[in-house]
């Protein structure tokens, strides 16, 4: 059996679950990865904050609330898309059709306010999930690939509201639909909304700890349980502060963070979310263990349908109208986004707090570079090269271990 | 003849081998090696490659023909090497052989003492299959398994031997719903009548699969142990729509000691272990949906002699609680040393049955080489 213990020794490296040398440190590596986009964030911050240090702000334009409001409303409709963009690429698929389909949805929306409210609201919803299903059972059914199939829906889903609209930009003309993309939460409300959430950590952490006891499982230590607690209070003190001091939290972070809390608890902590990663992890393996690809893929194009419906009404209140040309290119916005946040085109891999981070770094890029009046096209090839340089350093860390 | 710009994919597999065999001729190959170029061949296509074959011989070209057909090997061959487990047993002129000296010599002699000994004592019939019938999805009128019923007890092993190639895991696969091409066929558990369209039919009607390629049906390599343990079985321990990762985790730490899954725990990579521990944990895995039928398509494959007695101990320990186990192994002595009963297969069909007190490793050899009839008169 000794031959059986040396090869078990050998592969300890491994890529996801090993340990890395940092000095006398040893890390997990897999957290290791984690943290790097996490320094690679506040190094981008500190820069940007240092490059827009003027007479006005002596203490750098970048972070101060009004810009920082400002960032994260950007960040909500790239960070809905990239939510529904996991669920699409853990599986092994791609959505290409989004940024049409969030024009689609958010004109269709706009077109209907004549119908009232809810009816426009719903409408843009239901077009996203009937083209997040139609494109999926395509995929699953007809065996289309989803690269083929969304690009195909690139193209029309365009061409339809160019039809639809004649080419014309719709006002936004309910006052609550133009909330939706711009209205502020009363400080009140946002000091009330920090406590749920403080009180929701400290309560999921000692259920955790609980279930752990309950299954013979060894207990955490007393600073773990602290620190798992006083970090993330901290964070929502300083960032309901922040919000607070420019008038409050804007609406569509909370819908951002909803949509999170959401996706989270699908991929994390339901059958449907697991059965993703197996399919996206080996698709023959998970047929033959009995679970329905087809059905799964499909609803993972028409949840991903459903997000961009959301984030088309974000994005159309934000903005005040809906113009045909509106979403385009944000497929990619999307996809960079859980790729940098180290989601795995080859499926199976990736996270909800993962695809966040990529789309606040890609919102922070945006942000950082119009505040220095960076020229469109620098801006793009910078936001091109840090892409690939994510994934660069991803590839490179993998092979290393 | 077709014209010579029609793609090779449209040809027939015969046509296609034809082509191959052009191909290096036109590099004017002197040693021509064949691996088993009749296997997807009807009977006429493989004469006319036998005749283009014995011209050239006569031109002056070498040919190294493998093929587990040993009438098609004495028919064309000047010289017969015979290899087991990767080792030459024998190189022979072919006309001082025969079909039974070369299956004496397939066969050989193996220290079977690594077997347990316990008999089980079969009871009533858990699984039956009735008419299994594969079509090739790729090649049009092929049979891959045809007309093929068995039974299996409660408690018993049921071995199933044949050569590669004999359909023994299309069989495993058609049964399961998991396989590609169309099948006939009718099921039975514990008597009644069941339809099994997909895997989950198969698992839901008590069937566990530990398929033959670990590394493409069994495995998710990089996801954690636990989750490939919990994966076939997720709903049952788990609950329907919401997973307990903790209680995951406690069945998975429990699962992996009884199986002597050796890991640092159960959230190492499944991709990273050693081949032995990866089948424990494809074993395990289809333990936990609590099968009353386990297939096992060569478990022992790849994987080092301690891990395979580990296996042989749990297969045996496993049928002495009662589950019907269904053995597909190209390995004999495994086959003779485990089951109860062994059924064979040639070229889809089966050619013997043999009760463990009348199998031996050269009358099985001989239903597997199709020399099945000869070998039953003796």
């Amino acid at each position: 059996m000794t031959t059986v213990d040396r090869d078990d020794e050998a592969s300890l490296v491994s890529p996801e679950l090993g340990e890395t040398r940092l000095g006398r440190w040893r890390v997990s590596t897999a957290a290791l990865r984690a943290y790097t986009m996490v320094f690679a964030l506040i190094a981008i911050w500190i820069f940007f904050q240092w490059k827009t240090v003027s007479d006005l702000y002596p203490y750098g334009l970048f972070l101060h609330p009004v810009n920082l409001a400002n960032l994260l409303k950007q960040m909500s409709v790239t960070g809905v898309l990239a939510v529904g963009m996991l669920f699409v690429i853990v599986a092994r698929q791609i959505d290409l059709s989004v940024g049409s389909a969030l024009g689609l949805a958010g004109g269709i929306a706009a077109m209907t306010q004549g119908w009232g409210l809810v009816p426009a609201l719903a409408s843009a919803i239901v077009i996203g999930i009937a083209v997040g299903a139609l494109q999926g059972s395509l995929v699953a059914y007809a065996n289309i690939p989803s690269f083929i199939v969304t690009l195909g829906g690139l193209l029309t889903w365009r061409g339809v509201i160019l039809y639809l609209s004649k080419g014309e930009t719709i006002p936004v003309r309910l006052p609550v639909f133009r909330q939706l993309g711009v209205a502020l939460l009363t400080p009140a409300s946002g000091i009330a909304l920090a406590a749920v959430a403080i009180v929701a950590v400290i309560w999921l952490t000692i259920r955790r700890e609980r279930a752990r006891r309950r299954n013979d499982l060894p207990g955490s230590g007393t600073a773990a349980i602290v620190a798992r607690i006083l970090v993330p209070s901290v964070l929502i003190v300083v960032f309901i502060y922040m919000m607070n001091r420019q008038g409050g939290v804007p609406l569509p972070v909370i819908v951002l963070l909803a949509v999170a809390i959401v996706g989270n608890f699908l991929t994390q902590s339901t059958t449907f979310g697991r059965y993703l990663y197996a399919i996206g992890s080996n698709p023959d393996a998970a047929r033959l263990s009995g679970i329905d690809l087809r059905r799964h893929i499909l609803a993972a194009f028409a949840l991903l349908g459903a997000l961009v419906g959301i984030a088309s009404l974000l994005h159309t209140g934000r903005v005040g109208s809906a113009s045909p040309d509106a979403g385009t290119l944000m497929e990619l916005d999307a996809i960079a986004a859980c790729v940098i946040g180290g989601t795995s085109l080859m499926g199976g891999r990736g996270k909800v707090s993962g695809a966040l981070l990529g789309a606040l770094v890609m919102a922070s890029l945006d942000n950082g570079m119009s505040l220095l009046s960076v020229e469109n096209a620098t801006q793009y090839i910078i936001k091109g090269a840090v892409l690939v340089a994510a994934v660069g350093f991803d590839m490179a860390g993998r092979r290393k271990s | 003849m077709h014209n010579r710009y029609v793609p090779v994919g449209y040809l027939g597999i015969g046509q296609q081998h034809l082509v191959e065999i052009a191909k290096a001729l036109a590099r004017n190959a002197r040693i021509l090696v064949l691996d088993e170029p009749t296997a997807a061949l009807t009977d006429p296509e493989a004469e006319s490659l036998f005749g283009i074959l014995r011209r050239l011989r006569e031109g002056g070209t070498g040919m190294i023909y493998i093929s587990h057909k040993l009438d098609e090997v004495l028919r064309l061959s000047d010289r017969i090497t015979v290899l087991r487990d990767g080792r030459t047993v024998s190189t022979d002129a072919t006309s001082a052989l025969d079909a039974k000296r070369m299956i004496a010599r397939m066969v050989g002699r193996e220290v079977t003492d690594i077997f347990p000994t316990t008999r089980h004592k079969p009871e009533n019939v858990v699984f039956e299959a009735r008419a299994v019938t594969v079509h090739d999805p790729n090649v049009p009128g092929k049979l891959l398994v045809d007309n093929v019923s068995f039974g299996v007890r409660r408690g018993e092993v049921l071995g199933i031997a044949g050569l590669v190639g004999a359909g023994r895991s299309e069989l495993m696969m058609a049964i399961f719903g998991a396989h590609p091409g169309r099948r006939h066929a009718e099921f039975f558990v514990a008597g009644s009548r069941v339809h099994i369209d997909q895997p989950s039919d198969a698992i839901a009607a008590g069937i566990g699969f530990v398929t033959e390629d670990r590394k493409r049906f069994g495995l998710l390599l990089d996801q954690s142990i636990v989750v490939n343990l919990t994966l076939a079985a997720l709903k049952r321990l788990s609950g329907p729509v919401v997973t307990h990762p903790d209680a995951e985790t406690a069945a998975g730490q429990r699962s992996m000691k009884e199986m002597h899954i050796k890991a640092r725990s159960v959230f190492t990579v499944a991709g990273t272990l050693s081949g032995g521990n990866q089948q424990k944990v494809v074993l395990a895995k289809w333990l936990l949906t609590d099968p009353k039928v386990l297939f096992l398509d060569e478990p022992t494959r790849g994987i080092d002699v301690g891990a395979k007695q580990e296996i042989y101990l749990h297969i045996n320990r496993l049928a002495s609680e009662g589950m019907a186990i269904v053995l597909v192994s190209s390995e004999l002595p495994e086959v003779l040393g485990l089951s109860d009963r062994i059924m064979v297969l040639h070229e889809g069909r089966i050619t013997g049955e043999f009760r463990r007190e009348e199998a031996t490793a050269e009358a099985v050899m001989a239903a597997a080489t199709g020399q099945g009839a000869a070998a039953m008169v003796r």
